[in-house]
């Protein structure tokens, strides 16, 4: 296991020991005249706002399309989402702070997501992830974190590799997936969830 | 909207029946019997509970589980105990568990001695921990805003903050980051948490995690004392607890009042108490020495106004600000029209209103009150900003929409900051809400030309008549808060007019719950007329004896000569008024300017002759008419500073001076002679309006009102229709809730002091060829000002927006209370 990361005072949690910064005006719902949205990511974005009956359930997917946009859910990513929106960024801050799979501090682009939980790391889940920590190195578009239950506990020990599911994984398996990823390479095709003859019906005809 | 059914049921609790409201939450109910039911996070003001501490836990008989009781309706017949093992044992549960991570550092914590925490620690908690582990520690105290300081440590993580961010004023900038035992209080990219009602948070806040910056380490619960007042900064009044020590105002703090304030402050009724105790405050007699103001004794000062303003009998005008009481208003019309034979006074900016339409307006039948706003089917924000003119009705109106399924629309010239919450949204050009409401008169009443008055109004005909439907067809209880501005300037009676055919097209005065409620200039703008401030009427909305000049009027007849004097009640209209240039004119010809101030502001440094030291409002006795009709009580709190006089007792001396018999020793003695003078007030007593006031339309004198001789619906006069900008652009002006003096010298709100700035929509900017941030001028006829640009998309095309009393650069400089057409060029 990694070292947890910790702050200053002890806090594991980045923001407890920060003042506000007065010399920044206060984040009321930026005005479309000032504040310039890319035409695609507008689109995108409206799109989804046209989905719900309530278009503040358009906040994932939007933080998620602005995400693509910009590598992580930076401020000005969030500023440009909260344009479109009509929304303050603190709501899309709350509402992007609470959920894992949206960023809100730098990072890779490549999204490796270990699972370490129950199934996955009574079937040695831990391993895993050390070892495709390892194989990332210290490679800084690579995205790979331990996550909680994916959802695939059939094929425990599993990761979700840029949204592909894979598993179940041996240590040695890391070090292609990350050659794979870094090829834009499909991962190991005789892994994926979806290809398993055993999944979804659906599935089972396809294969 | 008829208001909800209130059916008594009866329960059982701890073995006793209790009748308490049918659905109402179990703590609450437990109130009717003195049964305290311990919580944290609920608070009945905030709206739906969330049951986020689990403090309130309580074991309902036929429920396995214990239930919370702030989220529990009450039913009928239902067995509720509080005091069992299991509650008991939970409650501790909870007081532990919040307990792991809080410092307990009461010795040095702001909250230690009125804190919740403590409080239900003491009372329900276990006494002891069985946590030996280190707690976690954080930096603290850390800066949320200039006025508000965060404390993570001591946080509960109750909601109660957040929630009035995003549920009560809306402005949700404050949140909760993270998850889990990282969440935390935060803003977005650490902003600063700045919003017109911010500071609710720190009484919000059950523990001292939340602190004013402003009150911090000031004093201890112990040793203060709380006094009840009003607010007496804007026409909303709000009910406020000062909090004293050492006849110092040291905090202000709501004191709930469910049809005034509904327990909420702004920030600037909150903070600008500061301002009572600042050395930029007048506190003595000054009096313009070899062209000087010098600081003079009081008979020295006294003697000079009294001397200037007889010389000028029968030539002199007297201009009033809102925050004069009932009480000096009535002394100062007899000064006027007994004392100095002179009937030149007002108390209205924009100028005079018929009498006949004054008495039209205040028809009880017509006149809404702040609880309609909450349960009326539809509400018309109509030519106001509210959280600008009157902030606390902002709370109000986002109230009804967002609890109450109220149908806001919204008809103003500048971009409202209402406009997310309303069905409708409509502009009209800057000064023509005459025409406007004309056309809604026409839409609505489906004769007259809709369309040539729609274009007259600068507005979108379709949008006159959406607006027409959805007030016509909403329901019968339509509230229409206007603001004053809508009658402002010579065809203010064209403009009210149109308004009472409005109101009478929508049977506004036959529902009990629709009326008109207008947002005066002034804080007590509606008190002052109704004693009789008014160029057109005595008190009581009376016949005047002689009609004189309004407040241009005023300030014309000062410049040419015909007015010699001029007597400013808690006004200077060079800062305050439509043009500035008639008003430094008109004051510079006057020879005697008699000014109470508690300020040094430019006009009067400039012009006045003496100035008496204003009180403060902490140290003032009188009452003063919220705009519903509500009177209420202002209460001294404080003694005054040494050498400020109590302002009705100068008048009365002045009174004395001019010849008038003059028998009273106290402010409830004018009250009373001001009762005997406005027949629909005959019915108050101090007593009877007490520590909550009371609206003189609900007593039997208010059927003394003297009816208008002509009624609407009344035949309108074209309107002029609006400026065409072709290539200029229409000036609008506003008033932020933070233009004025107590703003600008309280040290805590200083970072607020509005500078201009001028609105451009973004297409005009790109004709002109500036960008936001720029800077340029705005010229009218050789007067220019010079500002920052500031892009709004929503700004209207062909309109621009400047503040008025800015620190520097105000929008009077280019007005004259007439619309008007302005170059804007790169600076
Ligand atoms: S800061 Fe205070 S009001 Fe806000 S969540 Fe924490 S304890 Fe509750
Ligand atoms: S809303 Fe008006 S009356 Fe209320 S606290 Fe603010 S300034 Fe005072
Ligand atoms: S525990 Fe890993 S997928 Fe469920
Ligand atoms: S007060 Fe009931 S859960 Fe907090």
């Amino acid at each position: 296991m990694t070292e947890v990361r910790r702050f200053t005072h002890g806090s594991r949690i980045p923001g407890w020991d920060d003042a506000v910064d007065f010399s920044k005006d206060p984040a009321v719902v930026p005005d479309a005249a000032t504040t310039p949205v890319p035409e695609h990511l507008r689109a995108e974005i409206e799109e989804y706002m046209a989905r719900y009956p309530d278009f503040r359930s358009a906040s994932i997917p939007a933080l998620r399309a602005a995400q693509r946009e910009h590598g992580w859910c930076s401020p000005l990513a969030i500023e440009q989402t909260a344009c479109v929106m009509g929304l303050t960024p603190g709501y899309l801050t709350a509402v992007g702070t609470f959920y894992d799979m949206i960023e809100t501090q730098p990072s890779g682009r490549q999204a490796i997501y270990v699972c370490t939980n129950i199934s996955c790391s009574l079937r040695g889940g831990d391993a895993i992830y050390s070892a495709m920590l390892e194989a990332a190195a210290d490679d800084s578009d690579l995205n790979v974190r331990h996550f909680e239950c994916l959802g695939a506990c059939d094929i425990a020990p599993m990761a979700s590799v840029n949204g592909e599911y894979v598993g179940p994984l041996e240590p040695s398996d890391c070090a292609t997936i990350i050659a794979d990823v870094k090829a834009g390479r499909e991962v190991l095709p005789d892994k994926q969830l979806r290809r398993r003859p055993s999944a979804h019906t659906i599935a089972k005809q396809e294969s | 909207m008829p208001r909800p059914e209130q059916k008594m049921v009866t329960f059982t609790l701890d073995g006793r029946e209790v009748s308490a409201i049918e659905n109402s939450m179990l703590v609450d109910g437990a109130k009717c019997v003195d049964v305290e039911i311990p919580v944290f996070c609920y608070d009945a003001k905030l709206g739906q509970p969330v049951g986020a501490c689990r403090m309130c836990l309580v074991e309902v008989e036929g429920i396995n589980k214990l239930q919370t009781a702030c989220s529990t309706p009450i039913r009928e017949g239902m067995v509720v105990n509080t005091e069992s093992d299991r509650v008991k044992e939970s409650q501790r549960a909870v007081v532990e568990f919040l307990l792991i991570n809080h410092p307990l550092d009461c010795p040095v914590c702001d909250k230690g001695g009125e804190c919740p925490l403590q409080d239900i620690t003491f009372g329900w908690g276990g006494g002891t921990s069985r946590f030996i582990e280190p707690k976690r520690h954080f930096q603290k105290p850390l800066a949320l805003s200039p006025l508000i300081a965060i404390d993570r440590e001591r946080c509960i993580l109750c909601y109660r903050c957040v929630r009035f961010s995003q549920e009560v004023s809306e402005d949700y900038q404050l949140i909760l980051s993270e998850r889990g035992a990282h969440s935390f209080v935060s803003t977005f990219d650490g902003h600063p948490y700045v919003a017109p009602f911010s500071a609710n948070i720190v009484e919000l806040c059950p523990v001292g995690a939340l602190t004013s910056q402003a009150y911090r380490f000031r004093a201890r619960p112990w040793d203060v004392e709380g006094s009840g007042s009003i607010c007496t900064l804007c026409p909303a009044q709000c009910n406020v607890t000062l909090t004293v020590r050492d006849e110092r105002v040291l905090r202000v703090l709501g004191r709930d009042h469910d049809e005034v304030d509904d327990g909420w402050l702004c920030d600037k009724g909150r903070f600008a108490y500061q301002a009572m105790h600042v050395g930029e405050r007048i506190t003595e007699p000054l009096l313009r020495d070899g062209g000087e103001l010098r600081p003079v004794s009081w008979e020295r000062a006294l003697q000079s106004a009294i001397s200037g303003l007889t010389k000028a009998a029968g030539r002199t005008g007297a201009v009033v600000g809102g925050e004069t009481t009932n009480e000096e208003a009535f002394l100062l019309q007899r000064l006027m029209r007994e004392g100095l034979d002179s009937p030149d006074l007002d108390s209205r900016p924009g100028g005079a209103l018929a009498l006949d339409l004054h008495r039209a307006l205040a028809d009880p039948a017509l006149s809404a009150t702040v609880v309609d706003i909450e349960f009326a089917h539809a509400v018309l924000v109509l030519d106001c900003e509210p959280v600008d003119d009157a902030p606390i009705l902002d709370l109000r109106i986002r109230k009804g929409v967002r609890r109450k399924g109220v149908k806001l629309a919204v008809a103003s010239s500048r971009p409202s900051s209402l406009d997310a919450n309303a069905t409708l949204s409509l502009r009209f050009a800057p000064g023509a809400g005459e025409a406007l409401v004309a056309a809604l008169d026409a839409a609505l009443s489906g004769t007259g030309d809709v369309d040539g008055l729609a274009a007259s109004a600068g507005a979108d005909v379709d949008q006159v008549r959406e607006l027409a439907a959805l007030l016509s067809e909403a329901g019968e209880d339509v509230v229409v808060l206007w603001g004053e501005r809508l009658a402002h300037g010579p065809r203010g009676d064209h403009a009210v007019r149109g308004l009472l055919n409005v109101a009478s097209r929508l049977k506004l005065a036959s529902a009990d719950g629709a009326g008109l409620l207008e947002i005066p200039s002034g804080a007590n703008g509606r008190g002052l007329r109704e004693s009789g401030l008014l160029s057109n009427a005595g008190p009581g909305l009376g016949e005047p004896g002689r009609e004189g000049r309004d407040t241009p009027a005023i300030g014309a007849a000062l410049a040419a000569g015909d007015l010699t004097a001029v007597y400013l009640m808690h006004c200077d209209p060079v800062r305050d008024f439509q043009d500035r240039g008639l008003w430094n004119r008109a004051l510079s010809k006057a020879t005697t300017v008699v000014a109470h101030a508690g300020y040094l502001t430019e006009g009067l440094i400039e012009h006045a002759t003496v100035i008496f030291p204003a009180e403060a409002y902490a140290e003032k006795e009188g009452t003063f008419t919220h705009p519903d009709g509500r009177i209420q009580r202002l209460r001294p709190a404080i003694s005054h500073a040494r050498g400020v006089r109590p302002e009705w007792q100068v008048l009365a001396t002045i009174c004395k001076a001019a010849g008038l018999e003059m028998t009273f020793h106290t402010v409830p003695m004018v009250f009373r002679a001001l009762v005997d003078a406005v027949p629909f007030y005959a019915d108050l007593t101090l007593d009877e309006i007490g520590g909550r006031g009371m609206r003189w339309q609900q007593t039997a004198a208010a059927a003394n009102l003297p009816t208008a001789s002509d009624r609407a619906p009344y035949q309108l006069t074209a309107p002029p229709a609006a400026l065409t900008p072709n290539g200029s652009l229409r000036l609008g002006t506003y008033r932020s809730i933070w233009a004025g003096s107590e703003v600008a010298v309280s040290p805590a709100l200083k970072f607020l002091i509005p500078h201009q700035q001028v609105e451009l929509s973004p297409d005009d900017a790109k004709r002109i060829g500036v960008g936001h941030g720029d800077r340029v001028e705005v010229t009218y006829d050789g007067a220019a000002v010079n500002a920052q640009v500031t892009l709004r998309a929503a700004v209207p095309t062909g309109t621009v927006f400047l503040a008025e009393a800015t620190d520097s650069q105000p929008a009077n400089l280019l007005t004259n209370g007439e619309p008007r057409l302005v170059e804007v060029r790169p600076a």
